[in-house]
């Protein structure tokens, strides 16, 4: 599959736009969930996706294909949503400074998310519970977030995502520690206590 | 085993880190600690909640991926190729800054030269240059943009530029040059440059 994958890279930067496409099909579910896990918004998700890609095609000749091309376009789509979340986060903390109840949304949403919003009205209680791990992982910093993300949603290594983030494994792993001790106790456990 | 300890194998087991022998250490503080058993416990639905914000569905964003990209430039093979090869880039630019400062020495005059030291032996017919039949000529003979005909015998080389000759190898003791383009001149020079030096 690797294997495949930087052929398909070697092709794709050879101007095979063919071949791009089969990159763009096989990756954009992947880049679009973790953008909109991370962003918690449909629009911004897509021109992640959009933009990750953009990149993608810009620097191919850059790829090195001894690298897995998961990580190379794993750690570009990161990259992007960290960005945003601290552009977000500026731009939040100005508009909150000049006029606190100027802000449409208290928690900072600007979009009902989407599996929100698909899911049936009488499951009252599995989507409170979604809602509460949501809320609770977007508390976390971005770099924290991201592992979790990552970890759970993508069932990437602890290896694999040191070589998204560039972050050595020790690094990651105490991040991890950190984040599931954050989401812990975030999450009620009154009905599974017992 | 203190529970600060155990929390601590607990994440590394979680993260299917903790060998097996420890991992019969933790079993057996779990057992008596339930505080430590509690703990164990969130953090295992934190896995199973996180999860559950797997998403299926996606939109299908292919053509508008691809509609984004910058257009195919014809060139762009090409300037990779030598961005990807700086050596090779410099060579390239140093054979083509020598090649056209040897193109201004190209002289693309069409006049018959003819060069050697034994004229008398030689005939000149229009552009036709005979050694004929019975005449020897010691040394070398350049002809250029002209027909040689070797009639006779021609000890030396025979160079023939931007021109043909007829011969048997036979009448010709030295080596028979043909240089027919600029770039065969350009390379006989460099030849004769290394062969005086």
């Amino acid at each position: 599959m690797d294997l495949y994958e930087a052929r398909l890279a070697q092709l794709a930067r050879n101007g095979d736009r063919v071949a791009f496409r089969q990159l763009v099909d096989h990756y954009q579910n992947k880049i679009y969930h973790l953008a909109y896990r991370m962003l918690g918004n449909a629009h911004e998700a897509e021109d992640v996706v959009q933009e990750t890609f953009l990149r993608v095609y810009k620097n191919l000749m850059r790829y090195d294909p001894a690298q897995k091309f998961s990580t190379w376009i794993y750690r570009i789509g990161t990259n992007l949503c960290i960005d945003i979340l601290r552009k977000r986060k500026r731009k939040r903390n100005i508009s909150l400074d000049a006029n606190l109840f100027d802000s449409e949304s208290s928690d900072g949403y600007d979009f009902m998310p989407m599996d929100e919003a698909e899911q049936p009205e009488n499951l009252l209680v599995l989507s409170e519970t979604r809602r509460q791990v949501r809320e609770a992982l977007d508390m976390m910093p971005e770099q924290y977030k991201s592992i979790m993300i990552l970890r759970y949603l993508h069932d990437l290594s602890l290896q694999e995502i040191s070589d998204v983030l560039e972050l050595p494994v020790t690094t990651i792993k105490t991040r991890l520690h950190r984040g599931r001790e954050f989401l812990r106790s975030r999450i009620e456990h009154s009905q599974e206590s017992g | 085993m203190d529970c600060k300890q155990a929390v601590s194998w607990i994440h590394e087991y979680m993260d299917g880190e903790l060998n097996s022998s420890n991992q019969a250490i933790l079993d057996e503080h779990l057992r008596q600690c339930s505080s430590c058993r509690e703990h164990f416990k969130e953090l295992e639905i934190v896995e199973e909640r996180v999860q559950m914000l797997r998403m299926k569905a996606a939109p299908d964003l292919t053509d508008r991926i691809m509609a984004s990209l910058p257009p195919q430039q014809k060139s762009r093979t090409v300037l990779n190729w030598l961005k990807r090869h700086p050596a090779l880039t410099a060579a390239a630019i140093f054979v083509i800054v020598m090649f056209s400062s040897f193109a201004t020495l190209w002289d693309t005059n069409e006049q018959l030269v003819i060069s050697t030291n034994e004229f008398e032996k030689i005939i000149v017919d229009g552009n036709r240059v005979i050694v004929p039949e019975g005449q020897t000529i010691n040394g070398d003979l350049i002809v250029e943009n002209g027909e040689i005909i070797v009639e006779g015998m021609l000890l030396g080389n025979l160079v023939v530029i931007d021109g043909s000759y007829t011969a048997s190898s036979a009448n010709i003791g030295g080596r028979i040059t043909i240089v027919n383009r600029m770039f065969d001149w350009i390379w006989y020079k460099i030849a004769g440059w290394f062969g005086t030096v």
